[in-house]
Order: structure tokens, then C-alpha cells, then sequence
């Protein structure tokens, strides 16, 4: 007969049995089988999504089939505003993806933990056209777990349209940037200028936001303290407020509307980078590359920003080698020129050219690809692994200073404090 | 001529006959924990594991992409967080929050329950179509709101418009950040306490409206005597329901304005997500997850005090 106690015992079995049963080991793969052995490959990404592009990424990897036929490779997709979110529980969890592409700003605390697969053999036997100085951005510690997927630059561009209409002729700097854009405004009643601006959008106006800062030559850091309140990024912070505050930005409005709104011809300039302009283009029935006006670089001092994206390989992946192996490809002149064709005005691994009929029909793009080579990286030096939870401090007193007025060095000084306070 | 009466054996065996109703015995003993059994096993996994973990993590300090390779810390967490001025910020926005959308949920869901028990003509489909904002998917909810507030092309500043205010930043301005989403949050949520209240309603006899009327009660002697009495029990269980799914509540609150405009809608389970997942502070966010459990816990037992002294009251 069962007592009381047997019983509880018997329960409390079967629920650790019943939990457990979830966490079986599955089918056992050996990490370190090597790569000619193949096998399926899934690949992270929340590109896989975009429109046009993510099939055309996909079907230019599917080259690296042609270089190791028993290997397939498998989407692992989410959105992109939980894409990090999932990658970082997954890893956490000892799962995930095998290979994966992630923001500079998420691959590093990733890195710095030590659960990436080290890349070193992709970099001593790559041959062919040699890796770019954008490839430093996946070298952490010392190590490189990373390789550059693909570099995005922020530039300034807008609607030939608008601005012949509006009888507006490009800035070249802040005064005349709000002055073209009031105009626009004024003569149009179209919105002149769009830009990020608010923190539903941190994740990636955080960022953005560093094309004003380190246009006028500001760094979050020196290495080794906070420089917040510099003069620089209180330059930086100012000159957005005004133009926010000129009335012809659409304040609101989030990235995917201004975008639209400038497919539409209902948004004067913008401020992004080099795949908006192709996605736009892509999915415009009316807007053609001709209509597209762009800068040499952002009408501000100093040089811009960027954002990386890295491709990285998962440190507890069930594919280890086959994983690197197609880092490998995915670097070599092959993979390059696959990728090429379909990423367009994106500054890649290596310095491989756009194809010329490319080049020809979209002008507009190598000036993007231009700017790599003096563009700055959001992670803060020094300070690398936290520079999403400094930049969330400062982001929070910047919009404080946006919405409410009063002064940018105050502003900057309250977050100083508070970065301070949170790097103990 | 002798009658004989033959009586058989019986088929089972004396200790059989024993035993049957000490099985039954045995059944009637076990048969609760049978019952109950899925259910605590349920909680255990799923309630009781995580909230012990989840403790225990608040006294380390614990990266997100390492969830096994934390170090204790003792009580800097909890010390950091109770000198930190955001904290006080983001407890005043829970509070503000939720004491905002529960009373006026529960105001305009019980007032639309009371209209809606009247008999009048298309009664059922204006029932339904009362109810629909609880069936809309949350995220679609967040997304018509970020639509109807945006300030350039939001019906919300035409309709103002009209009535000659200017454009005003419902999502970008921390004076309106938390009215908007607080009206969200009640148009998603207030059709509950209506249905609730409602079903309340509908389950008083019509023996004691009649004797009312006998008495020549008006409808508000009628209500304070008859209607309240019997849907407050109702009341103050969706009262407090809705209080707890207000303190946790996340998806409308972090898709209309992450938390901003300038951390006017920070409120803890937004502040949970921000250091769990963008600062990569597991820790610190089951820091501020206990003194959420806490927040909440409190609540339940002001309400059952206020029950046991209510019962005391009727006794």
C-alpha cells in the first residue's frame, strides 16, 4: 500500500522525470567531426526577413554548396527587434544557431564571454583577396571570433524631386540642413528631413544617434573613463536639437514610416544608411536611382558612424568545424562575389567591387561604400561589452533634453553622473 | 417434502472481502493528491523552481550569455537598486500605472456591465462589439494605438485638432506618454471586468428587484440594497486581478513607448527587460522581479485583510 510519504516521493519522481524528458540529449553529433563530413548548417539571421534582399542573401549563399556538396544550410529566423534577445537566452542555454550574424554591439559581449568559436584558422589559410580593415571589428581580445558580414554607413541622401520642387539646394551643413528642411515644409507641406528620434527605437537610434556626436568629432569615452559631457557631444546633442525642433522633422514617426513615407515622395532627406536606400528603391514603384540626390558624406565636421554586422560561429554549435569552414567560403573570393550581388551598396569582408552595371545604375552607392574607411564603430572603447547599457543612460537624458528643452550640458552631465554610478 | 436451500460460497476469498473496503479507504486518501497532483506539479516546474531561482539569481551577478557563470554579491543588488533614483522612478510608474488603469477599468467596465443589463433593443450586439478589444491580439493593440497617438498623422491630433489644440506628442511627450498608454491598456482590458460583472449581474434573482419596487425603491435604493451587494464580491476579485495583471503587464506598455518618453513609463517590467536584456544584468533584473513579487504580494494581502474584515463585518 502507498502512504502518504511513498506517494509524495512517487510524485515528486515522475515530475523531475516529466521535467527531464525535455532535455533529452537528442540525436549525438560530434562537434569536432570535420567539415568534409557535412551536414546541415543553421544559419541565425533576422535578414532572412527582408524583403527581397533576405532571399537574395540566401540563394547567394547557397554557392557554398558548389565548395562542400554533403553541406545544407537551414534559416534559423526572428525579427529583428528580438533577434538579439534570442540569440543572447539561446546562447545562454547552450543552444542556438551554429553560425549566426549579429550588431557589432551585441557580437561583443558574446565574444568577451568566450562562448564564439574562435576564427583563427579562417584568417591564417584565407587566400585570395585579402580581408579588410573591417574585419577588426570581430577581433576581440586579442582573438578573432568574428568576420565582417557586412558594414552599413550612414550618409545623407534625399528626393531630387522634392528638393527641385521646393527650390532647395543640398546642405552642406546644421544651418542649412534646417533651413532646407523648413523649406521643404514650407513650400511642399511635405516633411523635410526624418531622422530617429525616440526610444522606442533605442536599439537602433542609439547608433544612429552617433552620426551627430562623432560628426562633431565626439567619443562616448577616452579609454579609460566616460567623456559624456565633452564639448564635442554636447556640439553633437545641440545640433540635433535644433533640427528636431525646427518643425519639419515628421517627430513620431519611427524608422519604417519615414521610409516609407520617403518611398512614397512624402519625405523630403533622411539620414540612414546604405540598405535603406536600396530597400526603398527595391520596393518603389515610382522612385527610381536618378531620383536619389547623396552627399560624400553627412553635413556635419567630423567623420560619421557605422553599424557592422558580423558573422560569427556559435562556440556550443553541434557543427563546429563545418560551421567555420563556411566562415571560410563565406571570405573567400567566391563567397564574396556571391554575397556582392546581393547585399549591393554594403561595405563587405573584402574589397571586392560593386559589379559595374551595379555601379552604373546606382550611383548613389559607392559613396556609402566610400565612407567605410573613415567611419567609427558604436562601441564605446574601453568599454566595449557595456556600451548598450552607457548608451541607454545617455539616449534616456538626450531625449530628455529633446522633449523637455533646457540645456544639452546639463543633460549630458546628469548621464555622465549616472554612467559613472553604473560602472561603479 | 424438505426444502433445501443450498447457499453457495461466496466467489471471493475472506481476506478479498477485507480488502475491499480498505481499497476504498486507500482511494479516498489518495484520490485528492491524484487530483490535485497535475496541477502542483505545474506550479512546482512552472511557478515555484523559477521564483526560488530567480531569488537566488538576485543575490549574484550574473551576464546574460551566462546564465551558470554568475558570483555572489549578497545584497549589492538590492542595495544599488533601493539607492538608485530610476528605481523610485519606475515603482511611482508601476503605481501610477496600474492604480490608473484599474479604476478606470473597472469603473467603465462595470458601468458598461450595469447599461448593458437593461433590455433594449440590440443589447447582444453591442455586447459583442464591447467585447472585441479583448480578443484583439496585444501586439495588433499596440500597434493601432501607436497609429491612432502618432503626432504627425495620428487621428487622435485631428480630432483634437478640431477642437482647436494644437499637435500634441501623445508617445513623445512624458506628459501624455503615460495617459496614453494607460487609455491603451483600458480599451484592451476594461471588456473583462465588464463580462465579469456582467455574468454578476445577471445571476441576481428578479424576486428581489420586484420586492424593491413593491417597497417603492428608487434605482439607487435599489442598487445600494440589492445590486451591489451582490456583484461587490465580484467586483473586488476583478479588482484585484486586474491590480496583479497591471503590475506585470509588459507588451502594450514596451511596444507604445519602451518605456520612455524620458522613463515616464519605466515601470518594473519594463525596467526587468531593460537590465536583463539590454544591459545584460540578469542579477540586477531579478532584483527588481522581487521586489515586483513583492509589490504584488502586498496587494494580496491587503485584499484578503480587507476580505476577512468584510466577512467579519456579514458574520
Amino acid at each position: 500500500m502507498m502512504d502518504r510519504r511513498n506517494f509524495l516521493g512517487f510524485a515528486g519522481a515522475a515530475a523531475a522525470s516529466m521535467a527531464l524528458a525535455g532535455c533529452g540529449a537528442g540525436p549525438g553529433i560530434d562537434p569536432n567531426r570535420a567539415a568534409s563530413a557535412g551536414g546541415t548548417l543553421k544559419f541565425g539571421s533576422w535578414q532572412w526577413l527582408e524583403p527581397g534582399r533576405g532571399e537574395a542573401m540566401w540563394q547567394a549563399i547557397q554557392a557554398y554548396k558548389q565548395a562542400n556538396p554533403s553541406a545544407s544550410l537551414a534559416q534559423s529566423t526572428t525579427p529583428f527587434l528580438s533577434f538579439a534577445d534570442k540569440l543572447n537566452t539561446e546562447l545562454g542555454g547552450k543552444g542556438g544557431p551554429d553560425v549566426f550574424v549579429v550588431q557589432d554591439v551585441n557580437f561583443y559581449p558574446l565574444a568577451d564571454a568566450g562562448i564564439l568559436a574562435p576564427l583563427t584558422s579562417v584568417i591564417s589559410s584565407h587566400k585570395g583577396r585579402p580581408f579588410n580593415h573591417t574585419n577588426e571589428s570581430g577581433l576581440v581580445n586579442g582573438v578573432q571570433y568574428g568576420i565582417t558580414w557586412e558594414r552599413l554607413n550612414w550618409n545623407f541622401f534625399w528626393n531630387r524631386n522634392i528638393l527641385e520642387k521646393a527650390k532647395v539646394t543640398p546642405p552642406t551643413n546644421v544651418p542649412e540642413l534646417i533651413s532646407a528642411a523648413t523649406q521643404i515644409r514650407s513650400a511642399t507641406g511635405l516633411d523635410g528631413f526624418g531622422v530617429r528620434h525616440q526610444m522606442t527605437e533605442f536599439d537602433s537610434w542609439f547608433m544612429d544617434f552617433d552620426v551627430w556626436t562623432y560628426g562633431h568629432g565626439g567619443s562616448w569615452s577616452d579609454g579609460s573613463r566616460p567623456t559624456i559631457d565633452s564639448a564635442e557631444n554636447i556640439a553633437g546633442v545641440e545640433a540635433f536639437g535644433e533640427i528636431y525642433r525646427s518643425g519639419a522633422m515628421p517627430i513620431g514617426d519611427d524608422a519604417s514610416t519615414m521610409r516609407t513615407k520617403f518611398r512614397e515622395g512624402r519625405l523630403g532627406m533622411m539620414i540612414d544608411v546604405s540598405s535603406t536606400v536600396a530597400g526603398i528603391l527595391r520596393s518603389s514603384k515610382t522612385l527610381k536611382s536618378a531620383d536619389i540626390g547623396f552627399a560624400d558624406r553627412i553635413p556635419l565636421p567630423k567623420p560619421s558612424a557605422h553599424q557592422e554586422i558580423v558573422l560569427a560561429v556559435n562556440g556550443y554549435g553541434k557543427n563546429k568545424n563545418l560551421a567555420v569552414d563556411f566562415v571560410g567560403w563565406v571570405g573567400s573570393d567566391a563567397g564574396q562575389a556571391a554575397l556582392r550581388k546581393a547585399m549591393g551598396p554594403s561595405t563587405l569582408a573584402t574589397d571586392v567591387p560593386l559589379a559595374p552595371d551595379y555601379a552604373a545604375a546606382n550611383p548613389w552607392a559607392k559613396s556609402f561604400i566610400d565612407l567605410a574607411a573613415e567611419s567609427r564603430s558604436p562601441l564605446i572603447k574601453g568599454y566595449e561589452a557595456q556600451t548598450k547599457a552607457i548608451m541607454r543612460e545617455v539616449m534616456t537624458q538626450v531625449e530628455r533634453y529633446l522633449v523637455d528643452g533646457g540645456d544639452a550640458a546639463a543633460a549630458l552631465a546628469t548621464a555622465q553622473k549616472q554612467v559613472t554610478q553604473l560602472l561603479g | 417434502m424438505t426444502l433445501r436451500t443450498s447457499i453457495s460460497p461466496p466467489a471471493v476469498a475472506p481476506t478479498q472481502i477485507l480488502d475491499a473496503p480498505s481499497k476504498h479507504h486507500m482511494w479516498q486518501r489518495i484520490s485528492p493528491y491524484i487530483y490535485i497532483g497535475p496541477a502542483v506539479i505545474y506550479l512546482i516546474i512552472f511557478m515555484i523552481i523559477p521564483v526560488v531561482q530567480g531569488i537566488q539569481l538576485s543575490f549574484t551577478k550574473t551576464p546574460l550569455v551566462r546564465p551558470d557563470g554568475g558570483t555572489g554579491v549578497g545584497l549589492e543588488n538590492y542595495s544599488r537598486l533601493l539607492s538608485s533614483p530610476q528605481f523610485y522612478n519606475s515603482l511611482g510608474a508601476t503605481i501610477l500605472y496600474t492604480a490608473a488603469t484599474v479604476i478606470f477599468a473597472v469603473a467603465i467596465g462595470a458601468g458598461s456591465a450595469l447599461l448593458l443589463n437593461q433590455a433594449f433593443k440590440g443589447r447582444t450586439i453591442v455586447r459583442a462589439i464591447i467585447t472585441l478589444p479583448w480578443a484583439v491580439p496585444t501586439v495588433a493593440t499596440a500597434l493601432i494605438f501607436s497609429w491612432i497617438f502618432n503626432r504627425s498623422d495620428g487621428v487622435l491630433n485631428e480630432v483634437v485638432g478640431v477642437l482647436g489644440v494644437g499637435q500634441q506628442g501623445w508617445l513623445v511627450d512624458p506628459k501624455y506618454g503615460m495617459a496614453a498608454v494607460v487609455l491603451t491598456s483600458v480599451w484592451k482590458v476594461m471588456p473583462l471586468v465588464m463580462l465579469v460583472v456582467l455574468a454578476s449581474l445577471q445571476s441576481i434573482p428578479s424576486e428581489l428587484y420586484e420586492a424593491t419596487r413593491m417597497d417603492g425603491a428608487g434605482a439607487l435604493e435599489t442598487f445600494k440594497a440589492v445590486t451591489w451587494p451582490h456583484i461587490a464580491p465580484t467586483v473586488r476579485v476583478v479588482t484585484l486581478l486586474m491590480t496583479i495583471w497591471s503590475i506585470r503587464r509588459f507588451e502594450i506598455i514596451y511596444l507604445l513607448t519602451g518605456g520612455g518618453p524620458v522613463d515616464s513609463t519605466n515601470t518594473l517590467v519594463v525596467n526587468v527587460y531593460r537590465q536583463a536584456f539590454s544591459n545584460q544584468e540578469l542579477g540586477r533584473a531579478a532584483a527588481i522581479g522581487a521586489l515586483g513579487l513583492v509589490l504584488s504580494l502586498l496587494v494580496t494581502v491587503v485584499y484578503f485583510m480587507m476580505e476577512r474584515r468584510n466577512a467579519a463585518k456579514e458574520a
